[in-house]
């Protein structure tokens, strides 16, 4: 029951958080909680390792198969330390960061939120768990995007954040209850055991779309990879955090995670490589282009990610390896460049390239943070970067087929990302002959502003000092889960002189031309983010949607009662028709050859009081052709024998149009209906109504009743109620209670209209 | 006529099977007695009468829910005691409790006699009950017409408001249109169904139980079939399904707000109530059904999410998204036929959505000024930062409403979607999918508009510095609702406990 522990320690102190409010600086002592659970991954570490496994399980919801199921094993164990390992330095920063301004205690309460769920997501070892908290990082991310809300643009970029993770999400949450339908299991582990259920399954290529949307959405694969740069938008230590440690990885997470099923799928390899490919180069070569430091790591991050997926698609136990160690690497360097970013926007007001330059001198600290975090992500030796990298070019060199192309746009990948890499953590320390551009005084933040980014790029430094270390404690426990064997091959910072070794020489030489050049992309920047882009058919998709939506609205639900009367009316004649059609029930019409003249009156009274009622420009005149129509239906029953029906019809239809006539009195006259068209369109519709009901009626009366009710009636009504009037024995014996019931419903009648006269009287005399 | 018949059918007249509903009667009636006693100062205490009945009538109800009756029929068929319906009765007088707090609050600001809105409410939620218990046409369209009768006069209870009495003549007529589709529909079932030329009929051919039969034996009748789609034509109006969803927005808006909420919640659950009943009835025309249940299901969503997303009036905006969530249910009543635990999830999503309405129409009330129909999105700017309980109160309630998990709604979305998963409802699930997507958009919308508040010019002497009316202090017992609508929402998404069970989910 350990495993519950973390997580509801960091929810405990995100809640605490919200409401004690601790001043300035001590604000970072809240760095305790989720440092604890750091202190809790690290020890329980040699347990996993050797145990491979930690498990904990309440119940929940067992119709859904959901139970709070946790598992932490060495995949989820080496994110979760690095969630809570940078998420206790995040906290230290972004207590430094807001001292003096609003809001700190709110930022680090969501912050603790957010990274609760992101453990949660980590450890969860069933599928409805672990949705759950994949839908909680994107809330609280929605909120933490937002958290500058006085600007519109900072709203609008956490709504389509939003919308972009949530609606991935969903296409995941279907791909998952797909997996669990088929694996007949909701738990993790167990669907991982029974990998073949799955394989087998005819819905493979539907769950693996379905998963593969909802990471690629986090994780801002291309074609959704837009919202992650417009997500820069949130302050500095939430960019930190989730947008290169956590939250962008979740989607590589779950890749990796259920990888071990899907790996061999002919739908797996190739959507996942190329998404990762395209991603990989797109963030690169914009990023080329950004002036502002955090948009610049915010595309090397997409950058990072389509290398991470693309290694995940290639499948190989290297690949996987190489995907490991990269991700170590870059949530060290890009947590630590984030801060370092943010550190210099604190220190000078500014984060635009333009303006930067010389701070190795006022900013001593973050200057030595931020050149071993770049160095890292460069990829120089022995940080853990160039190790990282290495794999990746052994690799791609050692793939079986298109070897020269991916290992190709690696190599452009590696060399732009190296230029990205000197432009943030170089170039605004070194540059020259900027100094005078900045407005106020640069100055150095306090420690709490550069020793977190110190801290994570030295272990960026130790981690490939120590490559045997790392590899065997961290990168080959992880590397044994997501691969279902065991792994002893050891890390190595020098493998000799190889292909991978020169290819690591070519991106330092590309990277540094393009480091050389880079003004001349800088100058593009304008033109490059006015050119078309997928987020404008995103905008132009909502854009679009609100639109129709606004136009259907208005047209179906404008307001009118006419109009609403049509649409009811008309749906349910094409109801009707559909049924005519579907079982072919049209009345057969036959002709009996003679007409009985009074059925053939009524009906004639009846539809000239029908026509008349609704062509009159006068109340007065439609109510009294009303009248006529309920006397025609009345000689109707008349004549078919239920004169009981006929003296209620006659009843009920004189106290109406009394009734109505003491309302239509106080009413003002009719208006014309202007538009010749709605009037048009109302017969047409009306006639076609109505010539349907009569097909229905034809349809009703072909089937023959064969008993007559009448004569088993009249027989009766001697032998059982001693009475020879036929009719009245039915109406006040054998339906008895029908005629009560009627009487009942005219005496209502009649006391609404005599309360209508009272009430009439009382107002006139009122008036008077 | 021999009196034994009379005497055998008086025998199963269990009337302690209506029990809470005959006290529900009661209880409407004495208020209007002590309207007559009580001298005009005490009459404040007339609504206190209502909600502690109320509750007490629910104590009662809970401790004696599993009574003998439940898998029986009593009064001649007219009614069928199931669990669904043990569960929905409770349904329908938690709705009138939290109706009825609302009502206290929102009446207060009205010059409207206070004691009739009470009367009606327990009035109509009686009939409810009963619809939900229904086994007979007749029985049906009683109950039915009772609930929509009352519903007439609540609609426009605030005469004075020409918005009000707007809503109450649209829902008149197109109330009365569609109870004439469905009585006509009635008509042709009970014509066919009972006509002696075909294969069992009956001479009961009201009863739910004989027209199965008949239905069963007649796949092909035209009448029956017309008479079906006529029949779920008239439901789809209760239901608020497209395209007779038609009356929703306006008379939402015009409606006083606890008004609304009583629509919203209780009238839409009476009408899967009787969807419930009758997919059973209709299961001999099942392709009919299904075919015009999905056509409808598929319209509902879409067109309700799409016009919600675009209202700036809260009161239509939840009105168009209750249409969505009638989409979603649709979905649950198709998987009902085939998948059992479907009927459970539906009643635990109404549950849900009782839970998450009551909540919003609760903030709702509390902000809305002395213009009842008038209530922007506008008016809840800062909303939590001056009222933070109304605020997070909203955040939950519009949450579960959204399906944001973990909350109660979002388990309600996800067994039903599942139900739909194993009916294997993959295109329907599809529509449902992208619902819920545009449905985010709309209500963090609003979320947004509460806790996220706009730049607003500064204002100069002279103007009004309120743009929006005054918000109401929450008193007491709309406090203790608000905050258990709440919480339970919470609540439900983790621990589902005896309700789990008792739908049989757990």
């Amino acid at each position: 029951m350990t495993l519950f522990w973390p997580v509801l320690l960091i929810a405990f102190a995100s809640l605490l958080a919200a409401f004690v409010r601790l001043p300035g600086q001590w604000k970072a002592l809240w760095a305790v909680f989720p440092g604890a659970a750091f202190a809790w991954v690290v020890l329980s570490w040699p347990a996993v390792v050797g145990e491979g496994e930690l498990m904990a399980s309440i119940a929940w919801f067992e119709q859904l198969g959901a139970t709070v199921d946790l598992r932490l094993d060495a995949y989820g164990g080496l994110m979760a330390g690095l969630v809570t390992g940078v998420g206790t330095l995040i906290i230290v920063y972004a207590a430094g960061y807001m001292e003096g301004q609003p809001g700190g205690s709110r930022l680090i309460s969501m912050l603790l939120i957010f990274m609760a769920a992101m453990l949660g997501i980590v450890i969860a070892d069933n599928l409805v768990l672990l949705f759950v908290f994949w839908e909680l990082t994107s809330i609280t991310s929605y909120l933490l995007v937002g958290f500058n809300h006085e600007k519109e643009d900072a709203r609008k970029k956490a709504l389509q954040a939003l919308l972009v993770t949530g609606t991935g999400g969903l296409a995941l949450l279907a791909g998952m209850v797909l997996l669990a339908l088929e694996a007949g299991s909701w738990q993790i582990s167990e669907i991982l055991q029974r990998g073949d259920l799955v394989t087998a399954s005819p819905y493979l290529p539907g769950i693996i779309v379905l998963i593969l949307l909802g990471a690629f959405t986090k994780s801002a694969q291309f074609p959704f990879h837009f919202w992650l740069p417009n997500a820069m938008a949130a302050p500095t230590p939430v960019s930190a955090f989730l947008h290169s440690a956590t939250m962008v990885k979740a989607g590589v997470f779950i890749l990796g995670r259920f990888s071990p099923i899907f790996n061999g799928s002919e739908w797996w390899h190739g959507p996942v490589v190329v998404a990762g490919l395209v991603t990989l180069l797109v963030g690169a070569i914009l990023g080329l282009f950004q002036t502002d430091l955090k948009k610049i790591l915010a595309y090397t991050t997409l950058a990072v990610l389509g290398m991470l997926t693309m290694l995940i698609g290639f499948g190989s136990d290297l690949a996987l390896k190489s995907m490991l160690v990269f991700l170590i690497g870059h949530a060290l360097y890009k947590a630590a460049l984030f801060m370092v970013a943010g550190g210099i926007d604190h220190g000078t007001g500014t984060r635009d390239v333009w303006k930067l330059g010389g701070l190795s001198a006022v900013m001593p600290f973050t200057m030595v943070a931020g050149a071993l975090a770049a160095f890292s992500k460069a990829g120089f030796p022995p940080f853990l970067g160039f190790i990282g990298k290495e794999y990746v070019y052994k690799t791609g060199t050692s793939l079986d087929t298109l070897a020269p192309i991916f290992t190709g746009a690696m190599l452009l990948g590696n060399m732009l990302i190296f230029a990205l890499a000197l432009k943030v953590g170089w170039y605004p320390f070194w540059s020259k002959g900027k100094e005078a551009m900045l407005e106020g005084h640069p100055h150095e933040g306090g420690w709490m502003m550069w020793l977190p980014p110190l801290v994570l790029a030295v272990l960026g430094l130790v981690f490939g000092f120590i490559p045997v270390w790392t590899g065997d404690t961290l990168v080959l426990p992880a590397l044994s889960e997501i691969t279902g064997k065991s792994m002893h091959e050891h890390l190595a910072l020098w493998h000799g002189i190889t292909l991978p070794l020169i290819l690591s020489l070519v991106t330092f030489v590309g990277g540094v031309l393009f480091y050389r050049a880079r003004e001349f992309f800088w100058r593009k920047h304008d033109r490059v983010e006015s050119s078309p882009k997928v987020e404008h058919a995103y905008d132009r998709l909502l854009v679009g949607m609100v639109k129709f939506a606004k136009r259907q609205t208005q047209a179906i639900q404008g307001g009118s009662l006419s109009r609403y009367m049509f649409i009811v009316v008309g749906a349910t004649a094409l109801l009707l028709l559909w049924k005519f059609v579907r079982f072919d029930g049209w009345p057969e019409l036959t002709w009996e050859g003679r007409l009985a003249p009074i059925p053939v009156i009524a009906c004639i009274w009846t539809m000239v009081g029908a026509i008349v009622a609704a062509v009159a420009k006068r109340r007065l005149i439609a109510l009294l052709a009303m009248g006529v129509v309920g006397l025609g239906i009345t000689v109707l029953f008349v004549n078919f024998g239920a004169p009981d029906l006929a003296i209620t019809q006659l009843l009920v239809d004189g106290l109406t149009v009394v009734l109505l006539l003491l309302v239509i009195y106080r009413l003002p006259p009719i208006k014309a209906e202007a538009n010749r068209w709605i009037i048009r369109a109302d017969a047409a519709l009306s006639v076609f109504f109505g010539m349907l009901i009569a097909a229905l009626t034809l349809s009703a009366m072909q089937l023959h009743v064969v008993e007559r009710v009448g004569e088993t009636l009249a027989q009766m009504s001697y032998a059982e109620a001693y009475g020879r009037n036929v009719v009245n024995v039915i109406l006040v014996d054998f339906r008895a209670l029908d005629t009560f019931g009627e009487i009942i419903v005219l005496a209502i009648a009649a006391i609404g209209v005599t309360a209508l006269l009272a009430a009439s009287k009382e107002r006139s005399s009122d008036e008077d | 006529m021999p009196t034994e018949l009379l005497q055998q059918a008086a025998a199963d007249n269990h009337w302690a099977a209506i029990g809470p509903e005959l006290m529900v009667g009661c209880l409407a009636l004495l208020l209007l007695v002590l309207e007559i006693v009580l001298p005009k100062a005490r009459h404040e205490i007339i609504p206190s009468v209502a909600v502690v009945g109320l509750l007490g009538i629910i104590t009662g109800f809970v401790i004696n829910y599993h009574t003998a009756f439940v898998g029986q029929t009593t009064f001649n068929g007219l009614l069928r005691h199931s669990g669904t319906g043990q569960f929905l009765r409770l349904f329908f007088l938690l709705a009138a409790t939290g109706v009825s707090v609302l009502g206290i609050v929102a009446l207060k600001r009205q010059k409207m006699p206070k004691v009739e809105f009470f009367a009606i409410t327990l009035v109509v939620s009686g009939a409810m009950m009963l619809l939900a218990q229904a086994n007979n046409f007749v029985m049906l369209f009683v109950a039915l017409e009772t609930v929509t009768v009352g519903f007439y006069i609540l609609v426009s209870y605030t005469r004075t408001n020409p918005l009000s009495l707007e809503a109450g003549l649209k829902y008149l007529i197109m109330g009365a249109l569609s109870s004439g589709i469905l009585l006509f529909g009635i008509a042709l079932l009970y014509g066919v169904a009972g006509n002696p030329a075909l294969t069992a009929a009956s001479a009961d051919s009201m009863n739910f139980d004989a027209l199965r039969v008949f239905l069963y034996a007649n796949p092909d009748n035209i009448i029956a079939a017309v008479g079906i789609v006529l029949v779920l034509s008239g439901v789809a109006f209760k239901v608020g399904a497209v395209p007779f969803q038609i009356w929703i927005p306006d008379v939402y808006q015009g409606a006083p707000t606890p008004v609304t909420a009583f629509l919203a919640i209780a009238s839409k659950a009476a009408g899967f109530a009787i969807l419930l009943t009758l997919v059973t009835v209709f299961d001999g025309y099942q392709s009919l059904v299904v075919g015009v249940l999905t056509v409808m299901a598929i319209a509902t969503i879409l067109f309700g999410n799409l016009a919600a997303l675009t209202q700036h009036n809260v009161k239509r905006l939840i009105g168009l998204s209750g249409v969505s969530h009638a989409g979603y249910l649709l979905v649950g009543v198709i998987a009902a036929i085939h998948v059992p635990f479907a009927v459970g999830a539906i009643c635990f999503y109404l549950f849900a959505y009782l839970l998450g309405s009551l909540a919003v129409f609760g903030v709702m009330t509390h902000v809305s000024g002395d213009d009842d129909a008038d209530q922007d999105m506008d008016h809840y700017a800062d909303l939590a930062k001056t009222h933070p309980f109304l605020g997070v109160v909203l955040a939950v309630g519009l949450g579960s409403l959204a399906g944001i998990p973990p909350l109660a709604g979002f388990m309600g979305k996800l067994l039903v979607f599942l139900a739909a998963f194993e009916a294997g409802l993959y295109a329907l699930l599809g529509v449902a999918i992208l619902g819920v997507v545009i449905s985010i958009y709309y209500y963090f919308g609003w979320i947004k508009a509460a806790f996220f508040p706009q730049w607003r010019p500064p204002v100069f002497e002279g103007d009004d510095p309120l743009p929006e009316p005054p918000r109401q202090v929450v008193s007491t017992p709309a406090g203790i609702l608000l905050a258990t609508a709440a919480l339970a929402s919470v609540l439900l998404g983790f621990y589902q406990g005896p309700l789990g069970a008792w739908l049989g989910l757990g």
